[in-house]
């Protein structure tokens, strides 16, 4: 993780690289911590008009918990969405809504990968691996949904992409709420019931995908339970996360 | 010269004040900072962000750097540093005084 540094302009490692690398081996790097480098190397070749110079640009890219707060809503929202709009399709009969329920799952993906980047830093310094493991299974998850997206309208086998897509983020989000309801870094109830919700959408995917007429009786109502509650979850991690991100003067105790 | 304000620092701004609270009961170095805006916050704070405000700090000069101790170096409020710290701590300790005057007179 010590090579993202190498990210950062010259001048400025001349400068801060020896502290940042003594940082970096002292604490567990998380996905939080990765984007968070990331972006602080952008804003330094962006902003920085060199050492020792007033910066002309007064603005800057964090990473903070408000803004995975907003995404974890936002991916929340679009998640819950997307299945209410395939469940329509299929109910309702007709083909129109699917690529919007695609898009809308894909955007989802994306807006969900950002906030479990950025609710994962508590999590990481204890268990990394797991968060490292969830992060990559949403990345996976998304990249198979970008990627099948286009060969679904060429190759009918891309339908398997896509589910390895949708598939992966459940499983991802169960690993993060685990580590997140163990270190109660925030909502241990928002953390439970993403464990509870993944589980259950994973099973009606299961279900779903094993050729089962899902959108009829208990098939159907297992498979929507589960991508509301999942969905919910990630809404109410958004707005814990949001409400955390406050002044300080308020005061609030690190997590365990 | 002109005394910088931390709200000019954009989104910066809060990662600016919590580090000039931090260091004003002594130097610090980042590693010591981290954690301690992170224990009295709650809220992560990752090397990207804090060290993008330092650099933003030390340009203004409200904050200077003490010679490094095996590859950390402490980081210490200037004078300057304090009298900003102070008047916007001023401000909002004056803002939370009115507003709870009002709860308490609306509630009477």
């Amino acid at each position: 993780m010590k090579r993202i540094l190498r990210l950062y302009p010259a001048g400025w490692r001349e400068r801060y690289g020896q502290e940042m690398e003594s940082i970096l081996e002292e604490r567990a790097v998380g996905p939080f911590e990765m984007v968070d480098l990331l972006l602080g190397a952008l804003d330094a070749h962006l902003h920085l008009r060199g050492l020792g110079n007033r910066s002309e640009h007064r603005k800057g890219i964090t990473m903070s918990l408000r803004t995975a707060g907003i995404a974890a809503i936002a991916g929340g929202t679009l998640w819950g969405l997307s299945w209410l709009m395939m469940a329509a399709n299929e109910f309702l009969g007709g083909g129109d809504e699917v690529p919007l329920a695609i898009f809308t799952v894909l955007a989802a993906s994306v807006a969900l990968l950002v906030a479990l980047a950025g609710l994962s830093s508590f999590q990481a310094r204890k268990n990394p691996r797991v968060v490292w493991a969830s992060f990559v299974a949403g990345a996976i998850g998304l990249v198979a949904i970008i990627g099948a997206w286009p060969l679904m309208m060429v190759t009918e086998s891309a339908y398997y992409l896509f589910i390895v897509g949708i598939v992966a983020f459940p499983l991802g989000s169960i690993a993060f709420g685990i580590v997140t309801y163990r270190t109660n870094a925030l909502s241990r109830m928002a953390a439970a019931a993403l464990v509870i919700g993944g589980v259950v959408q994973f099973i009606g995917m299961v279900v779903l995908f094993n050729g089962a007429p899902v959108f009829v009786g208990p098939e159907l109502a297992l498979m929507m339970v589960g991508s509301i509650g999942f969905a919910a979850a990630w809404i109410d991690l958004g707005f814990d996360a949001v409400r955390r991100d406050r002044l300080p003067f308020a005061g609030s105790a690190t997590p365990a | 010269m002109k005394e910088a304000k931390i709200p000019e620092l954009g989104r910066f701004a809060e990662p600016a004040l919590l580090i000039l609270v931090s260091l004003s009961d002594g130097p610090r170095h980042g590693y010591a900072m981290m954690t301690d805006i992170e224990e009295s916050t709650g809220r992560p704070l990752g090397p990207g962000t804090l060290y993008a405000a330092l650099a933003r700090l030390e340009e203004r000069g409200l904050i200077e750097p003490l010679p490094p101790v095996e590859r950390r170096r402490p980081y210490k409020l200037t004078a300057v540093g304090a009298s900003v710290l102070h008047e916007q701590l001023s401000e909002m300790q004056s803002l939370a005084s009115l507003g709870l005057q009002r709860l308490a007179q609306s509630s009477a």
